[in-house]
Formats: structure tokens, C-alpha cells, sequence
């Protein structure tokens, strides 16, 4: 049997037999990489090349597409359309995820009581998360309606009715629908943020609590130095999700206002949507949909710089 | 349990033991369920190659399941061709048919379309030409382009449409434009109303705004607009009222905005409908966000004495106890007219085949047969289907099916459409979004239509069928 010998010892050539097993663990792995790469290959990496490839073509029906470089491109960054649905976008993002976020923490110590029916409570909390967007949009749409919503028969039947007000109209009046939009938003998905804010809450040992009650500390500033801190890289993590989802946002602003009344709530997907599948200039709206990609990541680049800091501060700190 | 055979009682031991049992049980039953498939499978590929299938892209319209029931029952057993009809929502069937042209599919044989998108689908290559001797120049083809009522047949297969001939009737300057489909579903908007609140049908659109308002209650409205700035909601609902002023969309020969859309009738029109609501008080404030759903909802649950609405499509709804709380109570008339006349809105489907189709010869049987007398008759005697048909030799029997229908035959004089050209979808949502805007009163009615004519100006002059463009 050949004497192990350590490594770069000698120019000594290895014995076959270990020679084909480092082979085989060195292939094994990645042979069993390949299936995965080939997925995100053919579903991520070629999609996304493509688009940027069509995005510097202009295309109309009936007609070869042309190439124009970075035109499209110009177009949208010139249009004011887009400028508006940025604006209102991101409206729509900082509101509805703050609010989330706030709900979120409120619900996640709730669910962190030991009280009796807490299972079914917490079913009842996560389930609108499960729900299509498209399903959601269509039942919040009728109980936004005016004259057959739900909303309203309640606001008619109590302070509506007192005060003879006239009805709330949702989904016409600009303001009031950017706020069925983020009311939708909030309600479907403050349970996401409510469950990473409960897993941060199994994190903090209790006998944190334990010293804080035997020093006298209030509940607030338990809450404050005990519970915060340890929450804010899952709530960072939480806001980082919910904006790249609320920019991307489509299904419920689609079906609640399409984008309307005019184009008030017509966000930066709504607006994409319209140009690539109602005017068919597919060049554009590739353009449009790589434009979004880049504020995405720059939103995301910050919160990620964000979540680093924290997890830094509480290394220093731990 | 002696320690030798504890050390054979694993929990390893006991993992195998129960793989090993549940795999020897489904062994029977998986063998059983892949010689079933294969059977199956076989079967198809045998009926494949014993008879062909075509399949149909069809809209989600109530006609459809009567379509299939009938062409399994008549056409299949007769021809051996297996037709599959695949309805698809009016939202998505565009775009739909738009990626299977951009992708030269051959998926579907027939496509059903709406009349708007008939240029689109002509310039993108998708339905054939039908004008030639493989079909209705065929001798032996059962139907003629002459069987059909001639502007209906001419607005749904004929591109390019020239306007002018389609309004006054004189189609000859439109009898070498080459065809592309034939008429299928019709409907147009007429006017419905309560029989046991409205005794006198209004005549002119001020007429109408009177009654609406003296039979406004706390518990229904006098009128119903569908107002809502997606899809063609508010467009199709004002531009009756836009022509009915003696105003128009645009110049079609010359491709101009400016004076029409934003024309003295164009504005007078949507400050109509606005001040119907916002002054009357005889409009629901609420239609400036409705779509089609919501005022068929409110004619359905006694919510508006009157409303335009499709027929014969939907006319059969109002009669069924299961979602109609004004059973036997709906009347239908020809919408009312104004200083510049009457008109009523176009909503026809065409049906044509597809150009990338590898079954054009089984399609145009399935045409002939979809377009005969015997199966026309067959779908409009189904009340349900919503159908009426587009034969000149089924008039007679069309206006006596049902009053709903008989309101569409009236209305076939007065028929107008909105632009059919590849930009159409574009001129639609700018006309929407500014419809909109004037009509819940967020900018002045003049205004937005002036917003409108500069925005649809950009179109028209950057359109590729633009006749100034087709010169260079």
C-alpha cells in the first residue's frame, strides 16, 4: 500500500485507484448542479437576456422589427407617464409597507401569547396571504364598489346615515383609490411581515425578559431595548420583500382600478402591462420592464446596506 | 425480545421492510394504469390519424356552448372531424391571439374575433384571405360573402374598412377590399328599460334625460352609465350620444384628431353624461367606476330604470329568476337619437381562419357549416346562446325570436364602430382615460377632449397605415 504522503511533498505520481474517487467527488457534485442550472438558465437568464435584446428593437404589428439602439429607452425616460407612475408607485410602496410593518409587529406579539384558540387565530391571520392576487382584487373590487359594496352599506347604516354624508366613491376619487389599493395591499400582506416578526420574536431568549422584570423595566422599555433590536434585521428583511413586491405590484391595481380613475393609479407594472399587451410595442415595454428592474435593485442595494449594518451592530454589541 | 432479534428490528430494517411491501402493492396498479394509458394513447393516435380535430380560439360569449354542443352533434358525426372550441376570456382573447401570430402558431384552425381587431390581426398575418378560389370563390362553397347582410359582412371581414361606404351604405368602393372573415356573433347596444316604470320610450337623448330624472327614487336611478376608464367601457357607452350630436372620432380619410374627438358635439356629449349624475342626480356617482358587470348588475337588481346594453347577447339574463330580480319587467328599444341623428354601437364578432393553420380545408368546412342557414337558425333559436344571425335570409325569423332580438334588427340601419385599424387599442385607452377623467368631473370636459385629440394626433400621424406613411 502506498505511504500517504502530504501534499505538493513530491512530484511522486498519485496511485490510479484514489485518483478516480477524487474524480468521481469532484464531478458528483456538480453533475448534480446541472439540472438547476439548466432551469435558471432557461428560465431566468434567458428570459432576462432576451428582453434586453428586443428592447432595442421597435415593434409594430405587421411590420419586421427595426433596430433602434437605446431609443425605447429614451421614449419611456422622456415620457411623463412614467414619471407619474414612479411617483405614485413608490406612494404606494413607502405607505402600504410602513403600514405593514407596524401591523406586522403588533400582530406578531400577539401571536407570541400563550392563549387559548391561538392556532386558529394564527390560520385566520396568515390565510389572505394564501389567496390569488387576481381572487382578491376581483371580492375587494365589489366591496369598494359605491352602490353595491359592503363598505359602504356599513358606512351608510352608521355615521353615514347619521351625518346624511354622501357615500365614500373608492375606486373614482384619486386619493381615496391609491387608499383601496394600499388597504388591499396591507390586508393581504401584513400576515408576511407578521410571520418574519414572529419567527425575530422565537430568537430573543427569555431570560433577556427574565433579568429586564427582576431590574424593574417597564413593558415599553422591554419592548424598546429588548424586542426591537432583535427584530430589526427580520423587519428589514420583511421590508425588503414587500417593496420589490409592492413596486412590482399589478394583479390587484389591475382588477380594483386599472389603473384609473384616468391614469392616477396606474403603476410602473400597470403602465408596462398597457404598453406591451394593450398597444403591443413589445420593444418598449422591455425597455420599460428593465428601467423597473434598475430601480428595483437600487431600492434593494440600500435596505440590503441597511440589513448589514444591523446584523453588524448587534455583533458589536452582542 | 431477545437481543438478536432487537439488533434485526431496526428502524432501517423497518423503513425497508415497508418500501419494499408498499412497492410490490402498487406494482399491480401501476402497471394496470400505464397499460391504461397506453391503450388511451393509442386510441387518440388512432383517432387522429382516422379523422382530424380543428380546434377553435372562441370568446367566452354564451353562443360558445351551444357552438360546441351543436358541431358535436352535427358537424362531427357528419364530416369526421372532431371540432374543440377553447373559450377565452373578451379581456385576454387579443393578446392571446396577438402571441400565437407573433409565434406563427398553428395551435388553433379558426379564430373568433372582435371587430375592433380585425386590422391588427390582417396586418399581423393572422387569418386568411377568404376571397380567393380555395374558398368563397370556390364554386362549390356553400355560402357567399353576398349571403350576409352586406355592412355588417363588410365592417367584420372587409380590410381595410373604408368608413365613408360603411356609413352611407354604398359599399361599392369597398367591393375589391380583399376578405378576411365572415360575420358571426352580432350584437349592438340598445336600450333597456323597465316596461313597469317607463310607458313612453324616449325618443331623443334629452327626452331621455328628462324621464331619467322624474323617475329617479331613493331607490333606483333613472339611468345607467358603465363609465369606467378600463378596456371600452366608457367609450362604447358615449359614443352613441357623440354621434347621435353629430360629432365623430376623426377625419378617416385624412387621419385627423383635432375638431372631432374635441369637436363643439364631442363635448357636448360628455357633459351630458357627466351632468346626468352631477346635476340630475338621475346617474349612480358610482358608474364612473363600472365596468360591464356592474351595469348589468344594476339593470338585473332594479337599480336604474334604463341602461344601454348589449343585446341579443345578454338578453336573455333579465328572464332568469336565478339572477334577475326584474323578471318579465325589461323592455328593449333602438337607443334614442339626437340633432345629428341615431346611432347605435356596434358589437359584432367575425369569425376567419388561421393563416398559420395546417387544417385550412377542414376549417373552411367547419365555416360553411358554422354559417349555413340550418345551424344559424339552430343557434338563434337558442335563446340562451344569445345569438342572432347575420343571414339576410334569416331576418324575418331573427326579428321574431324575441323582443330583445327584434330591438337588434331595428338597430342594424343605425349601426356605427369605432376605429378597426392595427393602432385602434392605443386611440382606445387615450379616448378612455380622457372620457374618464371629464366624466367624474376631474377635468373639464372641453379639456380632456383636447388632451385627447393631441395625444390620438401622435398616433395617427406615427401609424404605419397612415395613408401619408404608405406613401414614403
Amino acid at each position: 500500500m502506498a505511504e500517504t504522503t502530504a501534499p505538493f511533498a513530491s512530484a511522486a505520481p498519485v496511485p490510479a485507484a484514489e485518483s478516480r474517487f477524487e474524480r468521481q467527488i469532484w464531478w458528483f457534485p456538480r453533475i448534480l448542479l446541472i439540472p438547476t442550472i439548466v432551469y435558471l438558465f432557461v428560465m431566468t437568464v434567458f428570459p432576462l437576456l432576451y428582453s434586453l435584446f428586443i428592447s432595442l428593437f421597435r415593434t409594430e404589428t405587421g411590420r419586421p422589427p427595426v433596430w433602434i439602439g437605446l431609443e425605447n429607452y429614451g421614449k419611456v425616460l422622456s415620457g411623463g407617464e412614467f414619471w407619474y407612475a414612479i411617483g405614485i408607485t413608490l406612494v404606494l410602496t413607502v405607505v402600504a409597507v410602513t403600514l405593514e410593518v407596524l401591523f406586522g409587529v403588533g400582530i406578531a406579539l400577539l401571536l407570541n401569547q400563550r392563549l387559548r384558540g391561538m392556532g386558529l387565530f394564527r390560520l385566520l391571520v396568515y390565510l389572505p396571504m394564501m389567496v390569488s392576487p387576481l381572487v382578491i382584487g376581483y371580492f375587494w373590487r365589489y366591496m369598494f364598489d359605491g352602490t353595491f359594496g359592503i363598505i359602504n352599506w356599513v358606512i351608510n347604516s352608521t355615521i353615514g346615515g347619521l351625518l346624511q354624508l354622501d357615500p365614500p366613491q373608492w375606486l373614482i376619487d384619486p386619493v381615496l383609490a391609491a387608499i383601496a389599493i394600499i388597504v388591499v395591499d396591507v390586508w393581504q400582506w401584513t400576515p408576511f411581515v407578521a410571520l418574519l416578526a414572529a419567527a425575530g420574536l422565537n430568537t430573543i431568549p427569555p431570560a433577556l425578559y427574565e433579568a429586564a422584570t427582576l431590574d424593574r423595566a417597564s413593558r415599553w422599555m422591554q419592548f424598546r431595548r429588548i424586542t426591537l433590536p432583535f427584530l430589526v434585521t427580520p423587519l428589514l428583511v420583511a421590508i425588503l420583500f414587500r417593496s420589490i413586491d409592492t413596486i412590482k405590484i399589478f394583479d390587484s391595481v389591475y382588477i380594483l382600478t386599472g389603473g384609473g380613475p384616468g391614469d392616477y393609479t396606474a403603476t410602473l407594472s400597470v403602465l408596462d402591462y398597457k404598453v406591451g399587451f394593450t398597444y403591443f410595442r413589445v420593444g418598449e415595454a422591455a425597455a420599460f420592464s428593465w428601467l423597473i428592474v434598475i430601480l428595483i435593485n437600487i431600492v434593494t442595494t440600500v435596505i440590503l446596506r441597511l440589513i448589514t449594518r444591523s446584523r453588524r451592530a448587534r455583533l458589536y454589541t452582542a | 425480545m431477545s437481543n438478536q432479534a432487537k439488533s434485526q428490528f431496526t428502524r432501517r430494517n423497518f423503513l425497508k421492510a415497508s418500501l419494499a411491501a408498499a412497492t410490490l402493492a402498487a406494482l399491480p396498479g401501476t402497471r394496470r394504469a400505464l397499460a391504461m394509458q397506453r391503450e388511451s394513447e393509442s386510441g387518440r393516435k388512432a383517432a387522429r390519424q382516422a379523422a382530424k380535430t380543428i380546434k377553435v380560439l372562441a370568446l367566452a360569449w354564451p353562443s360558445t356552448a351551444t357552438e360546441q354542443k351543436l358541431a358535436d352533434e352535427t358537424f362531427t358525426p357528419d364530416t369526421g372531424i372532431k371540432v374543440e372550441l377553447e373559450a377565452l376570456d373578451y379581456t385576454f382573447m387579443e393578446q392571446r391571439v396577438k402571441q400565437l401570430v407573433s409565434g406563427k402558431s398553428d395551435t388553433y384552425d379558426i379564430y373568433h374575433y372582435d371587430s375592433q381587431w380585425l386590422g391588427g390581426f390582417v396586418l399581423g398575418g393572422a387569418l386568411e384571405r377568404l376571397d380567393t378560389p380555395d374558398y368563397l370563390g370556390n364554386s362549390k362553397a356553400t355560402i357567399k360573402f353576398d349571403d350576409f347582410h352586406p355592412e355588417i359582412a363588410a365592417r367584420l371581414g372587409r380590410y381595410p374598412s373604408v368608413e365613408t361606404a360603411l356609413r352611407t351604405g354604398k359599399l361599392d368602393a369597398m367591393k375589391d377590399v380583399p376578405i378576411y372573415g365572415l360575420p358571426w356573433s352580432l350584437n349592438c347596444e340598445v336600450l333597456w328599460y323597465r316596461k313597469d316604470i317607463i310607458k313612453n320610450v324616449p325618443e331623443t337623448w334629452d327626452d331621455l334625460r328628462k324621464l331619467a330624472k322624474q323617475v329617479t327614487t331613493k331607490d333606483y336611478y333613472g339611468m345607467a352609465f358603465h363609465a369606467n376608464r378600463a378596456a371600452d367601457y366608457i367609450t362604447v357607452e358615449y359614443l352613441p350620444l357623440l354621434w347621435a350630436f353629430g360629432g365623430d372620432l376623426w377625419d378617416a380619410e385624412k387621419w385627423i384628431a383635432n375638431g372631432y374627438i374635441n369637436g363643439a358635439p364631442a363635448v357636448k356629449a360628455l357633459e351630458f353624461m357627466r351632468d346626468m349624475w352631477k346635476v340630475d342626480k338621475s346617474v349612480d356617482p358610482a358608474s364612473g367606476g363600472w365596468g360591464f358587470n356592474e351595469r348589468l348588475n344594476a339593470l338585473l337588481q332594479g337599480k336604474t330604470a334604463m341602461a344601454q346594453n348589449w343585446a341579443p347577447l345578454f338578453g336573455n339574463l333579465p328572464e332568469d329568476p336565478k339572477s334577475s330580480a326584474v323578471v318579465g319587467k325589461i323592455g328593449y328599444a333602438v337607443v334614442p337619437k339626437g340633432p345629428g341623428g341615431r346611432a347605435a354601437m356596434f358589437g359584432c364578432q367575425g369569425t376567419g381562419i388561421n393563416a398559420n393553420s395546417k387544417n385550412k380545408a377542414e376549417a373552411w368546412m367547419y365555416e360553411q357549416w358554422l354559417l349555413s342557414k340550418d345551424t344559424q337558425s339552430a343557434l338563434l333559436k337558442t335563446l340562451p346562446a344569445g345569438f342572432i344571425s347575420s343571414r339576410k335570409d334569416l331576418a324575418d325569423e331573427a326579428a321574431k325570436t324575441s323582443e330583445w332580438h327584434k330591438a337588434f334588427v331595428d338597430s342594424i340601419p343605425i349601426i356605427r364602430d369605432m376605429w378597426n385599424n392595427g393602432d385602434y387599442a392605443e386611440l382606445l385607452d387615450i379616448c378612455a382615460r380622457q372620457l374618464n377623467l371629464g366624466y367624474i368631473d376631474k377635468v373639464p370636459a372641453k379639456k380632456a377632449l383636447d388632451d385627447a385629440a393631441t395625444a390620438q394626433q401622435v398616433v395617427y400621424d406615427s401609424s404605419p397605415e397612415n395613408p401619408k406613411n404608405k406613401k414614403k
